[in-house]
């Protein structure tokens, strides 16, 4: 079994944040966030072949949907988790130092660590949506899938979070200034339906391909938003250390500002892209 | 362009383009951040647009954020940036 974890060059903030942050990743307070509950739902549609032999998890981050699904998986079957964030690679690496079948390698979309044509079933839980280079990323998962490969991809879509983009988006503008506001925009790669169709059929067919969407409302505490914040803290490492402070209080006021008698709204536009073997000849 | 023609431009944009569904009248004065008819990917969107048709590049780094996310003010960028880059050479 291989958990060793190499480094690779290629950095940005993000990465950098979901690597320094990755001990706090797996606490229950980020579990029980609207991103916990998309993400166990994302798990829970996750359906395995019997015949998959190599199932690849790109963006596994500390490694729970691979450990959830190895667990009921036949034993012939290998599990590869792949994460850019060299943190997450070494908690997963430690998770799954008992199960002979789970291997974690550091990498990314737009670089698999696969070789051509050998994976049979790959997804990936709220990751897509940090890659820098969209088209590249394809082709990659295009390359590293068998020709009967199949896929799940579950990432966040253009309308995701609109209640807080509306409040928040004055504030950051204040503080970040517009080059560095429209900078942070530019690190997600937030699609439409129509968008994400356009992009995956640069490399796979329809009807074997396939793209849903959905609008989920998630009510939290603001302390239970909050705690998820730290994901998205790389967007905004460049707001002075002295604005931050102030910068975060009037965040909070504004995100407490949207609380109703369910709590505080938050909705996860969730594109859901999916690739089929074809039907079996009648 | 004048300002009156970019500001026409960037206006029909944002109408074929908003993020709420408001009927909201669209003019010099309107605050598109903070309303939510724009969010930062259409901010992104719209800039790339002005950009792209009316054959300059924005200069971010010169904009003031009080103006910015109006629309009189982002026109007054765009003309700024357009003034300030040399003529292309004959």
């Amino acid at each position: 079994m291989s958990t060793g974890v190499r480094t690779v060059e290629a950095r940005n903030p993000i990465v950098e944040t979901y690597s320094r942050l990755a001990r706090e990743y797996d606490e229950e307070a980020n579990f029980l966030s609207c991103w916990g509950r998309a993400s166990a739902r994302a798990l829970s549609a996750i359906r395995l072949r019997d015949d998959y032999s190599v199932i690849a998890d790109v963006g596994c981050g500390t490694g729970r949907a691979l450990q959830a699904l190895a667990s009921t998986a036949p034993p012939h079957t290998q599990f590869i988790g792949i994460d850019p964030a060299e943190n997450m690679c070494r908690i997963a690496a430690e998770k799954a130092a008992a199960n002979k079948a789970v291997q974690i390698r550091l990498g990314a979309f737009e670089k698999i660590p696969l070789e051509t044509a050998s994976v049979d079933y790959l997804y990936s839980i709220l990751a897509f949506h940090w890659v820098t280079d969209p088209a590249a990323s394809v082709a990659e998962i295009a390359r590293v899938l068998k020709p009967n490969g199949e896929m799940d991809l579950f990432f966040i879509g253009r309308d995701n979070g609109r209640e807080f983009i509306q409040k928040t988006s004055a504030i950051f503008l204040k503080y970040m200034g517009p080059a560095l506001l429209l900078d942070s925009a530019r690190l997600r790669k937030q699609l439409t339906r129509e968008a994400a169709l356009q992009l995956f059929s640069t490399a796979f067919a329809s009807p074997r391909l396939s793209v849903e969407e959905s609008l989920t409302t998630y009510y939290d505490t603001l302390e239970g938003h909050w705690s998820w914040w730290v994901r998205v803290e790389g967007h905004f490492v460049k707001i002075p250390q002295e604005k931050k402070t102030a910068c975060d209080r009037e965040v909070r006021e504004a995100l407490q500002s949207l609380a109703g008698p369910r709590g505080i709204p938050y909705t996860i536009h969730e594109l859901h892209v999916k690739l089929r073997r074809p039907d079996p000849p009648h | 362009m004048t300002h009156d023609q970019l500001q026409q431009l960037v206006v029909e944009w944002i109408k074929a383009n908003k993020r709420t569904s408001n009927h909201l009248e669209i003019s010099g004065d309107t605050e598109l951040l903070g309303t939510g008819i724009l969010d930062s990917f259409g901010f992104l969107d719209l800039i790339m647009h002005i950009e792209s048709k009316a054959g300059l590049q924005i200069d971010l780094a010169e904009a003031d954020p009080a103006e910015f996310a109006v629309v009189r003010g982002l026109c007054n960028l765009a003309l700024k940036s357009q003034a300030a880059q040399p003529c292309p050479q004959a």
